[in-house]
């Protein structure tokens, strides 16, 4: 007998396989903003605030900062705790700045997760037989960087990210970690140190589901850019309000550095990339307003084109999100009052 | 907290040029104190790290510094005062080996300002050309490579822009940084005093502190 989650989430899924055109999504005529209705599935004291979530298979995992475990594993259907996955220190198979998440192509029980102070990438078996298992840890990918990298994720047998480098949007590195080139690009600037540009414009990056296209959300500007899997700009979305970073060039102890106004808003916070559609969670609100912690409340679904074809709202601010374009759900972290972990679902688009 | 906070982390990477040292602050700063997950490591072949790169001091001291450093680094920059300064008052304890670690996507000219130093030295003019590149740091790329190699007193400048163009000390350059790769460093300067590694600039105060510790637990 079908369980009440199931029966909900199989309508959900329905209500979403509505939404998606046969022929793929097309824009709306005149965008309206939407509320949107979920549930909280955990929050409070069993819940630490993580940096970023993804979906892998049937499970939500959520990285952390100390003193909770690096990731945690949770199921998607229930927001329950499965595995406390890694630990912190200086050890072989420890985390000492875990910070992204990269779900396995093609594979619902495994991802990597980017250790952002060591430059590493860890990939992170979750089968059920991996479960079981004293570490679930398979191997760790060197990255050679000298930046720091933002969102270093697996396209064929390259690993391409943001990050705070001198030039271009992206940084692609070989199968052995080695750094190859730099690809795309960002405003350049007369006589402003790249290095610069490069923090004033810091992303966040999602890979579709067969890496052929790379979503890349601009955090202080309202840019949100396609890519291709080699690294070159092919689209960019049409994003409602227009806005760039407002900032300033300081030096400190010899290097430059950006520092941004308080007048500079959020843009996109994070991104999800699904196979015909890309979700964006938009802010908007200004650096002095959001505090110490970004947030928005601002859903944007786009096409691949581009165009946008629903924007939603939260019913509270969040500072993270995933998108489970099969099952048609949104898993959104809220920060406050207590951080906590949701789930919506998208309704149909009304007018396509 | 979160994201914003890491990404602080993040940025502060490109203004003190350290990874390392910037995890360390960020933990630091960030982190509850209880456990200390990034501390010195001690690399055991590190006198095979020795053997090559540019010796400053006399041979056979009982300590030996290994400075991985980038020419475009602020850090290594005042990095070289205090060593500078050690090495000077304790010239029978302490020698320097500089080896290159370009920050190739950092510093857009870390790898030919590394190269340059290697055509410099082919002619005898290391020391003089890496104290000119410090000097010019702000004008790496910007000033020619063979005005810096004239101020470094390198005697024939064709042959050293011939040098450069041909790269002809490439394999030198990516040696170092391969090395610096094999011990897993992610930052400049970093120090490896008779093995213990250090990331970051240090005073003089603390690499004197350092190098009483090296010679206290005597050779490895």
């Amino acid at each position: 007998m079908p369980t009440r989650a199931a029966f909900v989430s199989g309508a959900a899924a329905f209500a979403f396989a509505a939404w998606m055109p046969a022929t793929g999504p097309s824009p709306s005529a005149r965008p309206v903003v939407e509320p949107l209705h979920g549930k909280t599935l955990v929050s409070g004291k069993g819940f630490a605030l993580p940096i970023e979530i993804a979906i892998v298979g049937e499970k939500i995992v959520a990285v952390n900062l100390p003193p909770a475990a690096p990731i945690q594993l949770r199921a998607a259907a229930d927001g329950r705790m499965i595995k406390e996955i890694g630990t912190w220190g200086n050890g072989e198979d420890d985390f000492v700045g875990a910070y992204h998440i990269d779900p396995v192509q093609d594979k619902s029980s495994a991802f990597w997760a980017y250790d952002l102070t060591r430059h590493r990438m860890a990939l992170i078996d979750v089968s059920d037989d991996a479960l079981r298992a004293k570490s679930q840890i398979r191997r760790w990918q060197n990255i050679r960087s000298d930046a720091a990298l933002t969102a270093p994720t697996w396209v064929g047998d390259s690993v391409l990210s943001p990050g705070f480098f001198y030039a271009g949007r992206l940084a692609v590195f070989g199968p052995d970690g080695k750094f190859a080139r730099f690809a795309g690009s960002i405003p350049v600037k007369a006589d402003e140190p790249p290095a610069v540009t490069q923090q004033a414009y810091q992303a966040v990056m999602r890979a579709n589901p067969s890496r052929t296209m790379l979503a890349i959300g601009t955090r202080n500007a309202s840019h949100l850019d396609f890519y291709s899997r080699d690294g070159q700009r092919v689209a960019a979305a049409k994003v409602p309000e227009s806005f760039e970073p407002l900032y300033r060039v300081a030096y400190h102890g010899g290097e430059p550095k950006c520092l941004m106004d308080s007048l500079s808003r959020y843009g996109y916070l994070d991104v999800a990339a699904g196979k015909d559609y890309v979700v964006g969670l938009f802010s908007g609100r200004g650096h002095a307003e959001a505090g110490r912690i970004p947030d928005g409340r601002t859903i944007h679904v786009y096409n691949w084109k581009g165009d946008l074809l629903k924007t939603f709202e939260l019913p509270a601010l969040a500072s993270a999100m995933a998108f489970d374009e099969r099952a048609g759900k949104l898993y959104v972290v809220h920060p406050r009052p207590e951080p906590s972990l949701a789930v919506y679902d998208l309704p149909v688009v009304a007018a396509r | 907290m979160i994201r914003k906070r890491l990404e602080d982390t993040a940025t502060a990477v490109v203004v003190i040029c350290a990874l390392a040292v910037t995890g360390m602050a960020a933990r630091r700063q960030f982190f509850p104190p209880a456990t200390q997950i990034n501390g010195p490591r001690f690399i055991k072949d590190w006198r095979g790290l020795s053997t090559s790169g540019h010796r400053k001091g006399e041979a056979n001291t009982p300590v030996t510094i290994v400075e991985f450093a980038d020419f475009q680094c602020p850090s290594c920059e005042r990095a070289r005062f205090s060593l500078d300064s050690v090495i000077r008052a304790r010239p029978s304890e302490v020698a320097l080996v500089y080896r290159h670690y370009p920050l190739k996507m950092t510093h857009p000219f870390s790898e030919k300002a590394a190269n340059a130093s290697e055509c410099a030295a082919d002619q005898g003019r290391f020391a003089e050309i890496s104290d000119v590149m410090f000097d010019n740091q702000a004008s790496l790329g910007k000033l020619s490579w063979t005005t810096l190699a004239a101020k470094a007193g390198v005697a024939d400048t064709t042959r050293f822009s011939s040098c450069l163009d041909r790269a002809q000390f490439a394999s030198v350059v990516e040696r170092d940084a391969a090395a610096a790769d094999s011990v897993n460093l992610i930052g400049t300067p970093t120090l490896i005093i008779n093995g213990s590694l250090i990331s970051g600039a240090l005073s003089a105060r603390d690499l004197n502190r350092e190098v009483d510790a090296a010679l206290k637990r005597g050779s490895h």
